[in-house]
């Protein structure tokens, strides 16, 4: 009963990071059709920014993670500048291409500036356990974690949902042209996409890497597997990439803690498949456009 | 109040439109009729700024507006209802009214343009909270008329309104065209039914693979023997 809740537990914590990256991917690839594979960079540069403001600017935790959201959020707006805007109008396959050149350039920019070796990001909460019922045992990290990625998850539903700037991201999703004759400016969209993805992907960066540690290639196999999430849950589905980077999360957890560790990374995608070979268009997905 | 002078404007690799020369004066209704393909449709987009023409200036309210972008050519007073009325179909009645107000900030504002819009067609009103993929044709092309209301337009360009819908829709439609120009709106009208567009303006251009063969009052040209040869079916 204890190692359920413990690795249930962990699963949810892993699971919340994988939904935070696959969110950015699945906004971005639901609104333009393009698959931006910097989401892992950014979640990677989301910890480090977070550790150049605790250790380097002796600043708070907390403040450092809506200063690594905002940052890593205008380095998104670079990157969409970068290898998006030039490229618009070409085959959507280009984008990958031209997404991971960038991500490549960038883990290589931060190794040489910080070295490949892991660092410690700070939180004052790391250490602090929380004790429920002498079952479960958890840092007030990985709930802190929980909480914030669910409220920015519902943040942005609600934004999508409620703002005149969210009904135009929901409108380009479904037609540019049509959204376009209603006064939306379509290159507007594109850049506060890029922002929030970009700023979803930091906000886990910042958050896990004070759960384990940071290195420049942290974000490599995270980009596979919120992609992963994000076919799971259905391209495009909001709702769809948190599921699935929670079913994820917990199946990878659960499967290391009962069957074997070695193959933890593999359970997630024996998942993946499952679902797909039920639900080919994913849990929550439909054909096109945004939700 | 639009003027477009020598425009042409390539389509992909199609030459659609030849050098077309049109005005619409302040408080008109114009109609563009002609064969399906003849460019009616690029007309409105280029207006609109969704295609670039090659060569010839468009200058509405005196302005050169030919290389402007779509959501500037909107703020400056052009909305188009488009063909086939593209409403958000996974929004709401409600969603796709405010989409029409996107760049409409004052609250008052928008409140009297969804009154306004409800009061053209109380249809509207009662479906206001359900999803514009389950609306009927007609209710679809109510509410997309609407919609391109809600910025508070001084030319409405409307491209084909009466496709696909019954005689009784149409007849509704019609009366809105007419009231939204008593009430001080200009209209430009794409239409393949030539006769309803004819009899509603006050002056029609008769378009042909990308070039305007006839210019004339509604009322002379629906005597015209060409146009009732070929578009009215006499």
């Amino acid at each position: 009963m204890e190692l359920f809740v413990t690795q249930l537990a962990n699963g949810l914590v892993i699971g919340m990071t994988y939904a935070l990256v696959a969110i950015g991917l699945t906004l971005i690839y639901g609104i333009f059709h393009i698959i931006n594979m910097t989401q892992g960079s950014l979640y990677m540069l989301g910890a480090y920014a977070a550790y150049v403001f605790v250790s380097g600017a002796q600043g708070n935790y907390f403040v450092a993670i809506v200063f690594a959201m905002v940052a890593v959020g205008l380095v998104g707006l670079l990157f969409e500048r970068l290898s998006v805007r030039p490229l618009l109008g070409r085959n959507h396959l280009v984008f990958i291409l031209s997404t991971f050149g960038l991500a490549v350039i960038t883990d290589n920019l931060v190794m040489i500036g910080f070295g490949p070796e892991p660092l410690r990001l700070a939180s004052p909460i790391a250490r602090k356990f929380i004790n429920v019922q002498d079952v479960l045992f958890l840092t007030q990290q990985k709930v802190f974690l929980i909480v914030f990625g669910v409220a920015m998850i519902v943040l942005l539903t609600q934004f999508l949902k409620r703002t005149n700037v969210g009904r135009g991201m929901r409108a380009v999703a479904t037609d540019q042209n049509t959204a376009a004759l209603m006064g939306i400016n379509v290159k507007q969209i594109y850049r506060v996409t890029f922002f929030l993805g970009a700023a979803m992907s930091a906000a886990a960066g910042a958050l896990v890497g004070a759960v384990f540690s940071i290195e420049p290639e942290m974000g490599n196999l995270l980009i596979i597997k919120s992609f992963a999430v994000v076919i799971m849950g259905g391209m495009g589905s909001v709702p769809g990439a948190f599921l699935g980077g929670l079913i994820l999360g917990v199946s990878e957890s659960l499967g290391g803690a009962y069957l074997t560790v070695e193959y933890k990374d593999a359970f997630g995608l024996i998942v993946m498949i499952l679902v797909l070979l039920l639900r080919p268009q994913g849990l929550l997905g439909r054909r096109m456009g945004l939700r | 109040m639009i003027e477009l002078s020598g425009i042409e404007v390539y389509y992909g690799r199609v030459y659609a439109l030849k050098g077309i020369d049109l005005t619409v004066n302040e408080g008109e209704i114009v109609s563009l009729i002609g064969a399906n393909g003849a460019g009616k449709t690029t007309i409105l987009n280029t207006i609109s700024g969704l295609l670039r023409p090659v060569a010839g200036t468009i200058r509405f309210r005196g302005e050169d507006i030919s290389r402007t972008e779509p959501h500037r050519i909107l703020s400056l007073g052009i909305a188009q209802v488009p063909e086939g009325r593209n409403i958000f179909p996974d929004m709401t009645v409600r969603e796709n009214l405010l989409l029409g107000a996107y760049q409409v900030r004052d609250e008052h504002v928008i409140r009297k343009r969804l009154e306004q819009a409800h009061a053209l067609f109380p249809r509207l009103a009662e479906r206001r909270g359900q999803l514009g993929g389950t609306l009927s044709g007609g209710e679809q092309q109510m509410l997309a008329i609407c919609r391109g209301l809600m910025s508070g337009p001084r030319l409405l360009l409307l491209d084909e309104p009466s496709l696909g819908l019954a005689p009784l829709i149409i007849k509704q439609v019609v009366e809105a065209i007419r009231s939204i120009n008593a009430g001080g709106t200009t209209v430009l009208l794409v239409e393949q039914n030539a006769r309803m567009a004819l009899r509603i303006s006050h002056r029609g251009y008769v378009l042909e693979t990308g070039k305007v063969v006839l210019a004339d009052t509604g009322a002379r040209l629906l005597e015209n023997d060409q146009v009732r040869a070929a578009y009215l079916g006499q």
